[in-house]
């Protein structure tokens, strides 16, 4: 007889994490690890950065073969789950290369999120490697760009396009770039860099609307016509959480989970981009779309499965390099009432406080003043912001001196 | 056996990296708890100095990409998909870090 294991859908960083995590914690049954992508799980920061600019042909995988064989975990790349059962416990899989139903006892949902789209507007997205290929053969032979959405993945392909000689313009409907990670202040210094690198930045879109004539992609907007040989639609990511809905899973933006990743139908879990998550540190529920988030929420998620009872509670953070310089992010911007900024050579740290505590920071070409940072957040650090903006004081050793995560101040 | 001088323990901190160069390498030296040890300063996953990435206990994480790695034999503890990092044995000889030389 066979014992039922744990079976996990999407072998992105969550679920490749996950299943790792899986094994330290100590499960032994068997580990399925199902993805509808044809090539075994990859990395994708390098989708929007080098594959993207034809200096890395593919991606790394994100952990070796090998490492999946030592581990025992059953990758079957290739693989669209049709259907979940969550009575009989089956995962349900109708393609013809392989039929079939895969039992499990435990199950996580990793499935990420897609591009969103645009009604109405054809053009490149960006979110897999497919993706990343058609964009840089296209951007090859490209020499203008109209990207819609100025968020990261919007900003990190006009870094690439410019650096390709293609004469790049971004459009936001929003009034800053980055909105939903940046402050006003390193919004407008971001976008200075975009423009000093040659990027037309058009802020406040309405009614955009987007045609094919021949060659050229044209978008019509409130403020005129902007056209392209190419056009990139940026606008942010929905998560895939169509599996769950079927299954009967509670839905809020993402997949609804509790402090342990746990779904409302016992046994299923979710991880990652997908997951609707509570983080206590700032009260609220949020999805995050970050690589280090679904590698760490992937981890937790797994040790609860194994019988952890772990409350998830990490610190947001992502890195983005654009036209040269190397932006870091942590915490939660939105949760910000006062801002200071530390100007050090070579760049600058901004660092983000709301009811006292430091709640955010963000390092431009700062990447020694990240880690001091992210545990003055952890810490929840609340001393006098000017003593962080002041260049001539130790991050490092302010940070060392802060008490341990949980003792109260 | 060679055993070449790097600096004298006194000028390492408790905690916080270091950062030397000698000839073929730039080593990150870590002193932690009276102890020392050494690895490449350089992150084998980007061009990062892990001299200047956050030491927890016995993990240096690269400042860069926050790979983990453990300063007691350079291995990878989580981040990206790269090697671990070379480690060095190092002693201290009158009070002075040295590090062996592999011939």
């Amino acid at each position: 007889m066979q014992v039922d294991g744990f079976v996990i859908v999407g072998a992105g960083e969550a679920g490749v994490a996950a299943a790792f995590e899986m094994r330290r914690s100590g499960f032994v049954g068997r580990i399925t690890l199902l993805d509808g992508e044809a090539e075994a799980p990859y990395a994708r920061p390098p989708l929007s950065k080098d594959v993207l600019a034809g200096q890395m042909p593919n991606p790394p995988a994100i952990v070796d073969t090998e490492a999946f064989l030592d581990a025992r975990i059953d990758v079957r790349s290739g693989v669209r789950v049709a259907e979940i059962d969550p009575h009989r416990r089956l995962v349900v899989v109708r393609e013809a290369a392989h039929p079939g139903v895969i039992r499990f006892e435990r199950l996580l949902l990793a499935t990420g999120s897609r591009a969103r789209r645009l009604a109405g507007v054809e053009g490149h997205v960006l979110r897999n490697l497919n993706d990343s290929k058609r964009l840089a053969a296209a951007l090859q032979e490209a020499r203008s760009l109209v990207i819609i959405g100025a968020g990261v993945i919007g900003l990190e392909v006009a870094s690439v396009a410019t650096s390709l000689g293609v004469k790049t313009t971004v459009l936001e409907a929003a009034p800053q770039i980055m909105g939903r990670c940046l402050s006003a202040h390193l919004s407008r210094t971001i976008a200075e860099l975009h423009q000093a690198n040659g990027v037309e930045i058009r802020l406040g879109i309405r009614n955009l609307k987007a045609r094919t004539d021949g060659e050229t992609m044209s978008v019509e907007t409130d403020q005129g016509l902007f056209q392209g040989s190419l056009a990139l639609v940026a606008a942010g990511g929905e998560p895939n959480t169509g599996l769950a809905e079927a299954a009967g899973c509670e839905i809020e933006d993402g997949i609804l989970v509790d402090q342990y990743g746990e779904t409302s139908i016992p046994g299923i879990y979710a991880a990652g981009d997908v997951a609707s998550i509570l983080l206590p540190r700032y009260g609220t529920r949020v999805r995050l779309e970050a690589w280090q988030h679904a590698r760490r929420h992937g981890a937790s998620v797994a040790r609860n499965m194994c019988g952890g009872r772990e409350v998830y509670d990490e610190v947001p953070w992502f890195w983005t390099d654009q036209h040269g310089t190397n932006l870091q992010v942590a915490g939660l911007t939105r949760f910000a009432d006062t801002e200071v900024v530390r100007h050090v050579s070579g760049g600058r740290v901004h660092f983000l406080f709301g009811g006292g505590a430091l709640v955010a920071a963000a390092t431009l070409n700062r990447p020694a003043d990240m880690g001091p940072a992210i545990r003055l957040i952890e810490h929840g650090w609340a001393g006098p912001p000017e003593l962080l903006a002041n260049p001539r004081s130790n991050l490092r050793d302010i940070a060392r001196a802060a008490p341990p995560v949980g003792v109260a101040a | 056996m060679t055993w070449f001088p790097l600096l004298d323990v006194a000028a390492l901190e408790n905690g916080e990296p270091r950062s030397v160069e000698m000839p073929g390498d730039i080593i990150a030296l870590y002193q932690i708890g009276g102890e020392v040890f050494a690895t490449s300063d350089i992150c084998p996953h980007g061009n990062a100095r892990l001299s200047e990435g956050w030491l927890s206990g016995h993990t240096i994480e690269c400042p860069l990409h926050q790979a983990l790695f453990d300063v007691r034999d350079g291995s990878l503890i989580d981040g990206p998909n790269c090697p671990g990092v070379r480690s060095y044995t190092v002693r201290v000889s009158n009070g002075v870090v040295e590090l062996k030389m592999e011939l």
